[in-house]
């Protein structure tokens, strides 16, 4: 009886650290990301050494706080965003009020893939 | 703007760059004008003040190394505001409605003889974008569209 008790101890122990491991959606996307992929919309018909140069001036910082800090290298925006509890949409304000939908593909700690709804732009980011 | 809105800029300004370069270089300065580049297929749209230049901008955009051809939609004024109309005035047959300014271009439609059609754009080439009462919108030569007389002018 009491090894069955240990042993339920540390199944939830390890359950409760995976998913502490895992994180919640909200708390992943808060950190700085540069892009590492884009595709589709006005992306698709870009050269490629065009696109790689884009890439590399790419990045976004989202804050605790609902901001956000876009930045391409030649111009930047800044705003406030909401990520859905479930972690499948972001929807955020830029600094002149509107607002740009997008589909989250993935969301992990080292991962971030969202897509415009608008324009079918996709962009794949990881930590910077 | 959204962090998309503002790549999609960043990445037209950049896609624009070697167009504007071969503008200036050419001595004409068109912040209006925008281009898209598809198999080698440059299509410029956008306002120029006269005909003269939006010649001068294609020489100089077809010019532009991997540009094999221009589709010039540059327009010379916007007429939406001054509700000009005029009537399709062929001998007897149906008026072609083109996808471009020029006989080059695809007919995407038909206006009947004696059918009023509202002037929307006057283009480079004194070719028309018009709209009928059909819905139906492309381009026309105004070789085949004759003025409505305004109400009380004298009959002809």
């Amino acid at each position: 009886m009491k090894l069955k008790h240990i042993l339920s101890g540390i199944l939830l122990m390890s359950a409760m650290a995976f998913v502490s491991c895992k994180g919640k959606p909200k708390d992943m996307i808060v950190n700085k990301w540069k892009a590492t992929d884009i595709s589709g919309g006005d992306m698709g018909s870009m050269p490629d050494s065009l696109k790689k140069s884009m890439i590399s001036g790419i990045s976004i910082e989202f804050t605790k706080d609902g901001k956000y800090m876009a930045n391409t290298g030649s111009s930047s925006d800044n705003g406030t965003y909401t990520l859905a509890e479930d972690g499948k949409s972001l929807s955020m304000t830029g600094k002149n009020g509107t607002a740009e939908e997008s589909t989250v593909e993935e969301i992990t700690k080292s991962k971030l893939v969202i897509v415009d709804k608008a324009s079918s732009a996709r962009i794949v980011m990881e930590p910077k | 703007m959204g962090l998309f809105s503002t790549i999609a800029e960043a990445a037209q300004t950049q896609i624009q760059a070697p167009y504007t370069d071969a503008l200036n270089a050419a001595g004409i300065n068109l912040p209006d004008v925008k281009t898209s580049l598809e198999n080698g297929v440059l299509t410029v749209t956008g306002t120029v003040p006269d005909g003269e230049t939006a010649e001068k901008a294609v020489a100089a955009l077809k010019a532009t190394p991997g540009v094999t051809s221009v589709t010039n939609l540059l327009e010379v004024e916007d007429l939406t505001d001054k509700n000009i109309f005029m009537t399709v005035a062929t001998k007897s047959s149906n008026l072609n409605i083109r996808k471009g300014p020029g006989t080059e271009h695809e007919i995407v439609g038909k206006a009947e003889h004696g059918a009023k059609v509202q002037l929307i754009k006057k283009m480079f080439n004194g070719w028309y974008f018009i709209h009928d009462a059909d819905g139906q919108e492309g381009f026309c030569s105004t070789d085949y569209l004759a003025e409505i007389p305004a109400e009380g002018a004298p009959v002809q």
